[in-house]
């Protein structure tokens, strides 16, 4: 089955576009100022929808790469790379995010909360994952290298997530604001976050596809290269 | 199976006495560590006489993986690691055999270890010393476990010496925080039953997938 085939790009791309905007509308006019933190706080909803889709990302990559190491077919080498790097992108997003709802509101840029470090783990096992395929010439040993590291960095992601809680001996207490009154409460604070995350989901899904259409022409193209040499070099 | 990590781990611990190469420039790796430690430490005004567990950490995370690298490049020449692919057995097995010579080379550094750290952190290890044990060994256990595995990822990169550490240290990471806790615990004279069966569960989850996809990385 053609990715393309299922949903239309442009619909998705609508979509995606549609609800972003009616997020970005409801957290920031709609949705009330936090009481204690202020409007500081409408980051989160973004913070938030960034980091779900990635979680999804990296749950789709182990899947896809046992999907590769059972079929050996290269298509699901390239929706578990593509789904990798956007998971990578959203993970940078959070990464980016973080600090800068953490330095009004805990008076520091970066406080190794469990939250905070647990992403960051995960940004660099990702990273590696990313990383690694630039530099491995064969593309088979690199798809299976990657499907393996895949497989092995997905399956990390729980325990980087609950390692950091299990022992937060040591977490740094919100220096500024860390009352346990602030925190979602209001309706339209509850339709701002599930809008983001709709939002940041939909627009996971178009770049992932966008990345998987272009391994795919890529894989194309090089198949095409590949025949033209031969031709050549019988000619 | 017994048989063929025997065979494995005399060969490895042989070759090992023989030219002592990995457990010379990890351990020596390891000193150099604890001065500069020492320096870092002092010269930010922190107790340094603090920081035992940390300095013991560290020096099995970057010392462990300096020796993984090298023993695996050890292995490439002369083809042995291409024989040792084509043993008629199963590569699972081979996995298991390859960590049990990993995590034992990386265990003996880190017991030689101990002393040097009590010694110069001003430490009495004393009866705290068997409470260490578990916490130590199941950590290097689930360090290396991982590392067996990233280290034929990254020998088959054009940049393994870069890449290794960047892939396998942060997959390493619930086991270093579990580890920490467990021997930082140890140290005060008490044991770390969560951290211990932390380690016990990543553990057996990290030689699990080893097991099972160690197959896929020595296919040619």
């Amino acid at each position: 089955m053609k990715t393309g085939s299922l949903l239309p790009q442009t619909i998705l791309l609508v979509l995606t576009i549609a609800t972003m905007e009616t997020a970005l509308i409801w957290a920031l006019q709609i949705a009330p100022a936090d009481k204690l933190q202020g409007d500081v706080q409408r980051i989160f909803y973004f913070h938030l929808g960034c980091i779900w889709p990635g979680f999804v990302a990296f749950f789709y990559v182990l899947y896809a790469s046992i999907r590769y190491l059972i079929s050996r077919a290269s298509k699901w080498d390239r929706r578990a790379f593509a789904s990798g790097q956007v998971g990578l992108a959203f993970c940078t997003m959070v990464l980016v995010t973080g600090p800068i709802w953490a330095k009004p509101t805990w008076g520091v840029w970066w406080a190794w909360d469990a939250r905070l470090t647990s992403t960051l783990i995960m940004w660099l096992i990702f990273l590696g994952y990313v990383m690694m395929r630039d530099y491995i010439d064969d593309q088979k040993m690199r798809e299976r290298l990657s499907a393996v590291l895949g497989i092995i960095g997905a399956s990390m992601v729980p325990f980087v997530y609950f390692s950091t809680r299990w022992f937060e001996v040591q977490h740094p207490k919100p220096v500024v604001m860390g009352d346990a009154e602030s925190g979602i409460k209001d309706p339209n604070m509850v339709i701002a976050l599930l809008l983001a995350l709709a939002a940041f989901t939909l627009l996971y899904l178009f770049l992932w596809r966008r990345g998987t259409e272009l391994a795919e022409g890529d894989a194309k193209l090089s198949e095409l290269r590949m025949r033209m040499n031969a031709l050549e070099e019988e000619a | 199976m017994p048989n063929l990590i025997l065979l494995m781990l005399s060969k490895d611990l042989r070759r090992e006495l023989r030219s002592k190469e990995v457990f010379l420039s990890s351990f020596l790796f390891s000193l150099i560590l604890l001065c500069i430690f020492y320096y870092a430490a002092t010269s930010s005004s922190v107790a340094f006489e603090k920081l035992p567990n940390t300095a013991l950490w560290i020096c099995i995370a970057f010392s462990g993986t300096i020796g993984l690298h090298r023993t695996h490049q050890a292995e490439l020449q002369n083809a042995c690691y291409k024989a040792l692919m084509m043993a008629p057995r199963d590569p699972g097995l081979l996995f298991l055999a390859k960590f049990a010579a990993n995590a034992t080379l990386l265990t003996i550094m880190s017991l030689l270890l101990l002393p040097l750290i009590a010694l110069f952190f001003n430490l009495d290890l004393g009866s705290n010393l068997l409470k260490m044990i578990p916490g130590l060994v199941l950590g290097i256990a689930g360090f290396v476990a991982i590392g067996t595995l990233t280290v034929v990822i990254s020998a088959n990169t054009r940049i393994s010496d870069i890449l290794f550490p960047i892939i396998h240290l942060p997959l390493v990471v619930p086991v270093l925080i579990a580890g920490v806790n467990c021997t930082q615990k140890a140290m005060l004279g008490e044991i770390s039953w969560t951290g211990i069966q932390i380690l016990c569960v990543l553990n057996l989850v990290f030689l699990s997938l080893g097991f099972m996809t160690y197959a896929y990385l020595l296919e040619e």
